[in-house]
């Protein structure tokens, strides 16, 4: 396999020897090595590609190998461009339960076309305007009656945080980010509580699985046996019903009905939704990131204008409901994330390399900080100099509303501190965001304590 | 042999191979032998499930449609 300048190859593609991902003048192409050329033969003969890609569940590719030709390569194939990669530890219970449901699909539709997925990491999905869609094309192979090679992968990386999440709490959607390649089975185990083993899917594929896991450690890895295909067509079934039968689990929000108990007026509400209208229409911005979104009542509102939004929040349940109230199929370019801008994703994987960090994956275009910097800098401790050093680093404009000291909230949070926070104002706001960012507009939300500014980065 | 025997003894087959014979399984991902053996127990007994069903619908069904006949007839 030729060897890329490691600019330009995706430094997370490199585990499948079938091929890998690169990048050349802003498009992403996928270099498909002669070793898979038997099985990508197969596969494009049934029909399957071309269907998964009609069916939105399969990212759109088309082979360029004539003008877009590589030593060593079998075919390149140009792939659409993601607008955001994100990943698993970043997803709603929702979201991950749509990607575990998706990649059900893929192989009960794959195994149709007599072929199966290799391999079931849940890094394959992405959203796509509020839907999943597979975006590795090499994971499709011809189906021999045997197990199912990505079953455990699946039930590690969908079905074990799902159950975690659903049977004890939503924050554990975040052990993906600890245990990158899943979480193990004995340790959710665990982690669950008795009742859990009520489930037959939960007992059967997490309990009885681990259990096998340890009673067969050391054995042969990967024995082959038989299994035929009414076997696993069953056991597909049974985990698609299972993971249909799993609901968010109960996870205590303060955050989820903010919309209901600020302290706004309704003019004050109207105001800032108009200057923040206006302001995105100022800058024109191709990508929008929305921090601190809550339910995404402002991130929906860029999305409906089909500017790519990222809506991140570090509550669960904001996060969940803005995914299911806002994004899932309504076909508007809005992601929402669970992200805590205090401590953001960071860059995980072989040499920090295969997940990118949130800064790698910047910067936005726009980013909307709204009602979120005094959380930051009261609440958390936060140098505002430090804040407006790193939203530098990830914003090329910032819409931040300040809230001024004279607010009722930023009242009872510096009360809570008893005067031993950072400095915080617009002073200091000014001081701190002056070194990065030109101040394009400032406009006080009338009937509050607010305002809103426009800040563009310095050249 | 009917098409529901011919399920039943694959999948007792299936078990029977799970117990006796294995063979190296060539894969870029390590499929764990663990998960191996779970989907070959949990599927077989599934379909054997799936399988057993099917025959007492069937059963039912052929059961209903007699005493139905014989209704009409009398």
């Amino acid at each position: 396999m030729e060897q890329l300048n490691t600019e330009e190859r995706d430094p997370a593609s490199f585990r499948d020897p079938s091929g890998y991902v690169f990048a050349r003048s802003g498009e992403i192409f996928r270099f498909v090595s002669s070793q898979y050329k038997e099985h990508y033969e197969f596969v494009a003969s049934t029909g399957l590609l071309a269907k998964l890609c009609e069916s939105n569940l399969l990212i759109e590719h088309e082979d360029v190998s004539a003008t877009e030709n590589q030593a060593g390569a079998y075919k390149i194939l140009r792939v659409k461009k993601v607008p955001f990669v994100s990943y698993p530890y970043e997803w709603s219970f929702s979201q991950l339960k749509d990607a575990a449901l998706t990649t059900l699909q893929l192989q009960k539709i794959a195994m149709e076309h007599g072929a199966t997925l290799k391999d079931c990491s849940a890094y394959n999905i992405q959203f796509l305007n509020g839907s999943p869609i597979m975006i590795d094309t090499l994971s499709f192979e011809k189906y021999q009656e045997e197990p199912w090679v990505g079953y455990r992968q699946f039930c590690e990386q969908f079905l074990a945080p799902l159950a975690l999440m659903s049977y004890s709490d939503l924050r554990l959607g975040k052990l993906l980010q600890s245990f990158f390649e899943g979480v193990p089975l004995d340790l959710t185990m665990k982690l669950l509580p008795v009742r859990a083993n009520l489930n037959f899917g939960i007992f059967s594929h997490i309990r009885f699985q681990s259990f096998l896991q340890e009673k067969s450690a050391g054995g042969e890895s990967g024995a082959a046996r038989r299994l035929n295909k009414k076997s696993l067509l069953a056991l597909l079934e049974n985990l698609g019903s299972t993971i249909e039968s799993l609901k968010p689990g109960c996870t205590p929000s303060i955050w989820a009905a903010y919309l209901e108990q600020h302290n706004y007026t309704d003019a004050a509400m109207l105001k800032k939704q108009q200057l923040v209208d206006q302001f995105v229409a100022r800058v024109k911005p191709e990508t929008v990131w929305d921090i601190g979104a809550n339910t995404g009542a402002f991130s929906k509102r860029t999305a409906e204008h089909g500017i790519n939004t990222v809506a991140f929040d570090f509550d669960p349940i904001c996060v969940e409901l803005n995914y299911v109230n806002n994004s899932r199929h309504h076909s508007i370019p809005l992601l929402p994330l669970v992200a805590d801008i205090a401590s953001p994703s960071p860059g995980l994987g072989w040499a920090h390399r295969e997940r990118r960090s949130l800064v790698e994956r910047g910067p936005a275009d726009l980013v909307l900080l709204l009602a979120v910097i005094h959380h930051l800098v009261i609440t958390r401790n936060i140098p505002m100099s430090l804040v407006a050093e790193y939203l530098h680093q990830i914003a090329n404009a910032l819409v931040i509303e300040l809230v001024q000291p004279a607010d009722s909230q930023v009242k009872r949070l510096l009360a809570a501190k008893q005067g031993l926070t950072h400095q915080y104002g617009e002073e200091e706001f000014l001081r701190a965001f002056g070194r990065f960012f030109e101040i394009e507009r400032r406009e006080m939300i009338e009937e509050s304590d607010r305002v809103l500014f426009l800040l563009v980065k310095r050249k | 042999m009917g098409k529901m025997e011919s399920c039943q003894l694959i999948a007792g087959l299936n078990l029977i191979c799970l117990l006796f014979f294995s063979l190296p399984a060539y894969a870029y991902l390590d499929p764990g032998t663990g998960a191996y053996l779970a989907q070959i127990i949990v599927g077989g007994l599934l379909a054997l499930g799936l399988t057993f069903n099917r025959f007492k619908t069937a059963i039912f069904e052929a059961i209903c449609k007699r005493k139905s006949k014989k209704k009409g007839q009398e």
